[in-house]
């Protein structure tokens, strides 16, 4: 079933909408949210939520892109159920290796100009916009879908090292970008 | 490190246009400069074409069906996103190294029959006939090797038949213990991963050996009883705190949600106490060495465990016990999961062995359910096993038969093998047998299109046997289904 057919179940109030969601996307946001979670019973939840998250915003919203919209949604639940388990302080967790990472992107603490989440999704993207399309999709495979670096270089026929030294370089030019536009985080 | 900050960055990541995620929904991302062999496989082609050798064509890359994927890769090498494991040979265990063998390996595409997790699957009978040509008659073990993981069963493992007469007699299950860091589970995701964990033959000897005792003794604090008021939103969680000496005592949890690991060997671990209508579980704290002498139990609204709450309780014992048994008990406390009760247990106390061997990076963080998920699901190669006799100088045949499912991409995922499901096959790697002669041969491919493949298949011509050369280790074919009216 393609996404308007489904988006048109939602607007319809018909149950099948999240059968048609999950048997279509479920392998997506249990992706994301076992990258993010490592907990097969974490992310069956937040999968579970996210169809849910769908029901209670489709109508009013008529997303342009299912799959980014229930990706969306997966990504915050994901983000709100390991901030929930404590796992930062666990240490070794994957969620906590992703933020570690995305540490180097970030301007020195007090410098810059903060502005709000959406300003910054904006500041990003025109700096994705300028990345050779190969950069770009790494960046994101890495930090929207939360990919692991060696699932990335199977698919990509590379090597871990490989994608290790690709994306060190494009978080220093995110943060150099970041400084340029004069953004605090 | 500033968590919030990293967070708002993941955030806003997240806020990027719809055009950019879709752009990068494919993992393998634009196609990366080709690697040279395939160069020189373009080239091996125009040549080939040039004198006038086209259908030499058919066994390097395709098969001219027509179905319209461009992919610059062979059938053998392409990666599916989901990789079900290739058709693999008999072996011997205990038996003589190099007997003579012909095989003949069949793929039944009749009626998408024996449908699991919504796919369809395959036919195979993998046909293998062994030849006696010692001076003396021989009596020993086969052993015929599938992918699979501890949840695998039915059709899915293979019956033997010993010339017509069923003849197994049990599975063995590979180990893959010591593989990844222990908090990454194990995959079998490219025909490449299976060659490497079977050209040694040390997993098949794996599979064979005894699990650890581990007669370590353990000191366990159970929890239960767990009651909270109804607060009516929040998560009401439970919490114990207590400190350790970390050069003395390792903690394990099973049933905890939280940790903390402050400084000077502080902890504080915590769970959501259930509410009326959910099922509570078993919550234990493992020690091994030293145990606390003292600990607090704290209420609090939720996980974050900063609004202390009045009223939460729980009831705590301790008991103890061999980490062995320990690691059962886990495992039957899990049995919903895990069917494979003794095969389940074998592979987590592989794991704990692991885990508390000294060349180990120490990892509080790790779990026992971590262990328990990962004994579970890590793909494994299961030998069904069966007894044979042959008189010098005769010929048994050992027929295995099961349904295999195919390789294929997630449907969302955007690649160019949408709607392609992959089959391969190993023709002689991790076999202690001399194949002279192998056939492999398609069935009631009425349903299916054959895409690609390098068997030397040709479904427009009407070939659907093949004799493959003795040099090839692996074939690969992609078939796409034909829609029924």
């Amino acid at each position: 079933m393609d996404d308007l057919e489904i988006i048109g179940l939602y607007w319809a109030r018909d149950q099948l909408a999240i059968t048609e969601s999950e048997k279509k996307y479920g392998g997506l946001c249990g992706g994301i949210a076992m990258n993010i979670l490592r907990s097969r019973e974490d992310a069956e939840e937040c999968v579970n939520d996210t169809w849910g998250r769908a029901w209670d915003s489709i109508p009013p919203r008529r997303p342009d892109s299912l799959a980014a919209y229930l990706g969306r949604i997966v990504r915050n639940l994901s983000l709100n159920r390991w901030r929930k388990n404590n796992a930062a302080r666990r240490g070794g967790g994957t969620m906590e290796l992703l933020l570690s990472e995305l540490g180097e992107c970030l301007p020195g603490p007090g410098e810059g100009v903060l502005c709000g989440e959406e300003r910054l999704s904006g500041i990003i993207a025109a700096w994705l916009e300028g990345l050779a399309p190969g950069d770009r999709t790494l960046f994101l495979r890495r930090y929207w879908y939360g990919d692991p670096l060696g699932f990335l270089a199977r698919a990509r026929g590379t090597t871990e090292n490989h994608l290790a030294v690709r994306l060190h370089r494009l978080r220093k030019r995110l943060r150099e970008h970041l400084e340029q536009e004069g953004v605090g985080i | 490190m500033n968590m919030e900050r990293e967070e708002m960055l993941f955030l806003a990541i997240g806020g990027v246009p719809d055009a950019m995620v879709a752009e990068a929904a494919s993992p393998e991302g634009p196609r990366e400069k080709k690697p040279l062999r395939h160069r020189w496989m373009a080239l091996v082609a125009c040549l080939a074409l040039v004198a006038g050798l086209f259908p030499l064509l058919s066994r390097i890359g395709g098969n001219g069906s027509g179905a319209g994927i461009s992919s610059d890769t062979a059938p053998g090498e392409a990666v599916f996103l989901s990789y079900a494991g290739p058709v693999l040979s008999l072996t011997t265990l205990d038996g003589p190294q190099g007997l003579p063998a012909t095989r003949e390996v069949t793929w039944d595409f009749a009626g998408g029959q024996g449908e699991q997790n919504g796919l369809f699957t395959v036919t195979v009978t993998d046909a293998t006939a062994i030849t006696n040509d010692r001076d003396q008659d021989l009596t020993f073990t086969v052993a015929y090797p599938v992918t699979g993981d501890l949840r695998t069963q039915g059709a899915l493992l293979p019956s033997l038949e010993v010339d017509g007469t069923p003849s197994e007699t049990g599975l063995l299950w590979g180990d893959r213990s010591n593989e990844e860091p222990l908090w990454r589970t194990p995959r079998l995701e490219s025909w490449e991963d299976v060659r490497l964990l079977l050209e040694d033959g040390s997993c098949l000897t794996s599979a064979q050996q005894q699990p650890p005792a581990l007669e370590q003794t353990v000191t366990v604090w159970e929890l239960t009883e767990s009651t909270a008021p109804e607060t009516g939103q929040g998560a009401p969680t439970m919490a114990i705190r207590f400190q350790i000496d970390e050069e003395k005592t390792r903690v394990f949890t099973w049933g905890f949600n939280g940790g903390e690991f402050g400084e000077d060997g502080q902890r504080r671990y915590s769970y959501f106490v259930p509410q009326q209508q959910e099922r509570d579980s078993s919550r234990f704290l493992i020690f091994l060495g030293e145990v606390p002498k003292t600990y607090t139990m704290e209420g609090y609204e939720n996980g974050a465990c900063k609004e202390p709450l009045e009223g939460v309780t729980a009831q705590i014992s301790a008991f103890t016990t061999s980490l062995g048994e320990l690691a059962d008990r886990l495992v039957e406390e899990s049995r919903d999961s895990f069917h494979r009760l003794e095969e389940g247990k074998a592979a987590v106390r592989r794991l704990f062995a692991r885990l508390l061997s000294p060349g180990e990076e120490r990892d509080d963080s790790l779990t026992t359910e971590d262990l328990l998920s990962r004994a579970l699901t890590c793909t494994r190669v299961i030998w069904t096993t069966a007894e044979i006799s042959i008189p010098a100088g005769e010929t048994v045949t050992v027929t295995a038969r099961f349904q295999k499912e195919p390789s294929y991409d997630f449907a969302c995922t955007g690649t160019e093998k949408q709607g392609l499901y992959g089959f391969d096959l190993g023709t002689r790697l991790g076999s202690s047998l001399a194949f002279q002669k192998t056939t492999a041969r398609l069935k009631n491919t009425q349903q299916i299109l054959l895409v690609r493949n390098d068997f030397g298949f040709d479904q427009q011509a009407g070939v659907l046997e093949a004799e493959l050369s003795p040099g090839q280790e692996h074939c690969a074919m992609e078939v796409r289904l034909i829609p029924t009216e």
